[in-house]
């Protein structure tokens, strides 16, 4: 039997849409801007690097996530802080903390996660992974919507970074360079603030990546722009007033 | 109307049982505690003031030669299988509701014994021997099992420990006068309170349906108790045989360590039948039998409906009782089978999922995943953070198995109230280091020192950190520089408990490749505790 035209036409106009925007993962409004397309999109594979400082920006990416009921888990994290990360604001309480993963489960408990949690954040693993568990884990990810985050290893570990073939392709890669601490003098003070500079590139920010400068962690604890003491850039202070002809 | 008349139940209630479990005698002071917190005191504590809810320290500070001791469930439930053991003799039918707290239907006991007092009386006997003087029990016995509760937590004015009985039929006169709060729904019986209704008699006299208008399921059972009717709704069914889940065990279990885990499966197993059907269990009875042939059956209960972890909680303790039991109850061999069989099931249709916070989906979903990645790993490996608090960044945050705690609906109370003298302001080293050991020189080259009055040697002027690499062998880096530092911090910890005690000068440092670092000084070695 056939259905009348119209009726096609009704149930196309009230199909669900799935808008890229909605697949899109909140992180605080002020890493939006880094962001292509103001967040984390589902299914994407990033990576962190850059020493301790990367972790900073990690649990900052992530403190959204968390905060709105949705689970955070972190594979192989060694010396995982969380007093840190619930200063920036991770809700400790949806961190999945999976520890001692042995190199012949460490695929399938990756795979256990994924679906079942919103962003996997895992160690560079220590051992090889084979290039099809990777291809598995990536095109499970595009289809549950997980993120996967990588944090790299200290840059002194791997002398030679290259990415092998059939290794992860990453979607967004961030390299963090601390700038500078503020608050610690010569026997005095303690630490307050750090500036960091964050910098995106990957698949999915072509071009020359993008760029910018963080407090974090910030000295009152809120995530902000950096701006280095004394000398203000015009362009990041808006003028209150503009004078009008 | 008569189909409304509940079972006539005898409630039997162990006062203070953790209490009692903890190896406290009643007139001793001690408590036990969670979390910081009084769950139960001891008779002693209580006349001195040492109430439920009070934290530790305010419960030593009214009683300094308080005995303290941890919770512990599991050991609760297996002190309290011998009571459940003792009443075994008299019927089939124990029902556990928690550890210090059994039911039983008495109609046929009562007859065989001679009537509800001379049961009671013969309870009584049995009971206490079985518990060896270690506290007094209480007998109620009314329609109904919370009518039968509320009259065994009643002290009768005529005896000592006989025990309170309620005439069959006036159990609804017996309630009437009792205040709301018996009830023990704190939610319901603060609105009912403001509404007015200050006795059960008074919530018993309103129309069920507008309770159920307003109230829901949840008001409806407690209109019920108050009414001294059976609680039971009329939607509660028994289950049909193939609802019972059961697992060989090959080889066979011994070890309580094994049911940890036997426990969590077949929890699971039974939720997602209920699921299916659409139903949760309130009641359910844990049967094992052992390589030679011996049965054991245990029922618990439970108010509202049993989640997984309640569960396997249960099933975990009874297992540990039964494994645990003296020599001469004991099963003679491990146990090789073990069933799950609900009863008493009510549609579970009445669980939602929360809008803001509460239960949600995502929860669930990462509560599914801890079982599956505790099959994987192990379950020592699946963990969730419990804010302990501490002066050390390593100290502030506890991660316990996830399969030990109810992943839905967790607040942690980060940055718990309480102050701590001597941590270091925020921020926290984003990376921890155990054993990592670090030089720090001056500006000569000399090791730098803290005295014990905590006199710095100079000022540290240049830090090398030993690099351990993926095959275990360790390779210096560079020395860096430091280019500024505070300190010391001296900290000195536990200083009564040589296992525990801490004494150390802490540091903060910032190199020249722009790495801050926490680091500190113990017994003369310097040490890394984290990077920031």
């Amino acid at each position: 039997m056939a259905f009348p035209a119209e009726l096609f036409e009704h149930a196309r106009r009230v199909a669900p849409v799935m808008l890229a925007g909605e697949q899109i993962i909140a992180v605080p409004e002020v890493f939006s801007s880094l962001l292509p397309g103001g967040g984390l999109q589902r299914g994407w594979i990033t990576r962190v690097d850059g020493s301790a400082s990367a972790r900073a920006l990690a649990w900052a990416l992530l403190g959204e996530i968390t905060t709105t009921g949705r689970w955070v888990a972190a594979v192989n994290v060694p010396g995982i802080s969380l007093a840190a990360a619930s200063e920036v604001g991770v809700a400790v309480e949806r961190v999945l903390v999976v520890q001692n993963v042995a190199a012949e489960v460490w695929a399938p408990t990756v795979g256990a996660l994924i679906g079942a949690v919103d962003v996997v954040m895992f160690g560079a693993p220590q051992h090889r992974v084979r290039p099809s568990d990777y291809r598995q884990m990536a095109s499970r990810c595009r289809e549950r919507g997980t993120v996967l985050m990588e944090l790299a290893p200290e840059p002194a570990a791997r002398p030679n970074q290259r990415v092998a073939k059939g290794q992860l392709q990453y979607d967004l890669s961030f390299s963090v360079d601390p700038i500078a601490w503020e608050g610690l003098g010569r026997g005095h003070g303690h630490l307050r603030s750090r500036g960091l500079s964050v910098s995106v590139g990957g698949r999915r920010c072509p071009g020359q990546g993008r760029r910018g400068h963080f407090e974090l962690p910030s000295h009152d604890g809120t995530l902000r722009r950096y701006e280095p003491a004394g000398a203000e850039s015009p362009a990041d202070v808006e003028p209150r007033l503009r004078s009008v002809e | 109307m008569s189909s409304e008349t509940p079972q006539r139940i005898l409630a039997l209630w162990c006062p203070d049982w953790p209490v009692v479990a903890a190896g406290i005698p009643p007139d001793e002071p001690g408590v036990v505690l969670h979390a910081n917190r009084v769950v139960a005191s001891s008779e002693a504590a209580r006349s001195v003031g040492v109430v439920r809810g009070l934290r530790r320290r305010e419960a030593q500070s009214r009683c300094p030669e308080l005995e303290l001791s941890e919770r512990d469930l599991a050991a609760e439930a297996r002190s309290f299988e011998a009571v459940a053991a003792a009443i075994e003799v008299f019927t089939p039918r124990v029902e556990v509701l928690q550890p210090g707290t059994a039911i039983f239907p008495v109609r046929g006991p009562s007859r065989y014994f001679g009537g509800d007092d001379a049961l009671a009386e013969k309870m009584l006997v049995a009971i206490r021997s079985a518990l060896e003087g270690r506290t007094t029990c209480h007998i109620g016995i009314a329609d109904g099992v919370f009518t039968a509760r509320v009259a065994a937590r009643m002290r009768s004015e005529s005896g000592e420990d006989r025990g309170h009985l309620v005439p069959p039929g006036k159990s609804p006169e017996f309630l009437a006068g009792l205040p709301i709060t018996t009830l023990d729904q704190r939610d319901l019986t603060d609105i009912l309170w403001r509404l007015g209704l200050r006795t059960l008699g008074d919530f018993a006299a309103l129309d069920p349906k507008d309770v159920m208008g307003r109230f829901a399921r949840e008001g409806l059972t407690a209109h019920r108790r108050a009414s001294g009717l059976d609680e039971r709704l009329a939607d509660v069914v028994d289950p049909p045989p193939e609802m019972a889940v059961s697992l060989s065990l090959e080889p066979p279990l011994e070890r309580i360590d094994q049911a940890a885990f036997v426990a969590r499966q077949l929890a699971l197993e039974l939720e997602e039948k209920l699921a299916r059907r659409g139903a949760a269990c309130t009641r359910i009875a844990i049967e094992a039998e052992s390589e030679h042939g011996e049965n054991y059956v245990r029922h618990w209960r439970h108010e509202g409906a049993l989640s997984v972890s309640a569960v396997t909680d249960r099933v975990r303790w009874q297992l540990d009782s039964w494994l645990n039991a003296s020599p001469n109850v004991r099963p003679s061999g491990g146990l090789s089978v073990l069933t799950l069989s609900p009863e008493d099931l009510i549609p579970a249709g009445g669980r939602q999922l929360g809008f803001w916070g509460g239960e949600s989906e995502a929860d669930l979903r990462a509560g599914r995943a801890v079982a599956r990645l505790e099959a994987l790993v192990g379950a020592e490996n699946v963990k969730v953070a419990q804010w302990k608090g501490g002066r050390e960044p390593s100290d502030k945050v506890q991660l316990l198995p996830a399969s030990t705690v109810d992943l839905t609906d967790r607040q942690l109370s980060v940055f718990g109230d309480q102050p701590w003298p001597g941590q270091l302001p925020a921020p926290s080293p984003v990376e921890l280091f155990a054993h990592t050991e670090i030089e720090v020189i001056d500006e000569c080259g000399m090791t730098v020192t803290v005295s014990g009055r905590g006199e710095l040697s100079a000022p540290p002027a240049h830090m090398r950190r030993h690099l351990t690499k993926s095959r275990g062998n360790t390779r210096e880096r560079d020395w860096v520089n430091v280019v500024a530092w505070a300190g010391p911090w001296l900290l000195d910890e536990r200083w009564w408990d040589p296992q525990r005690a801490r004494r150390r000068a802490r540091f903060q440092l910032v190199c020249s490749d722009g790495e801050a670092v926490l680091v500190f000084v113990q017994e003369g070695k310097w040490w890394l505790a984290g990077t920031y």
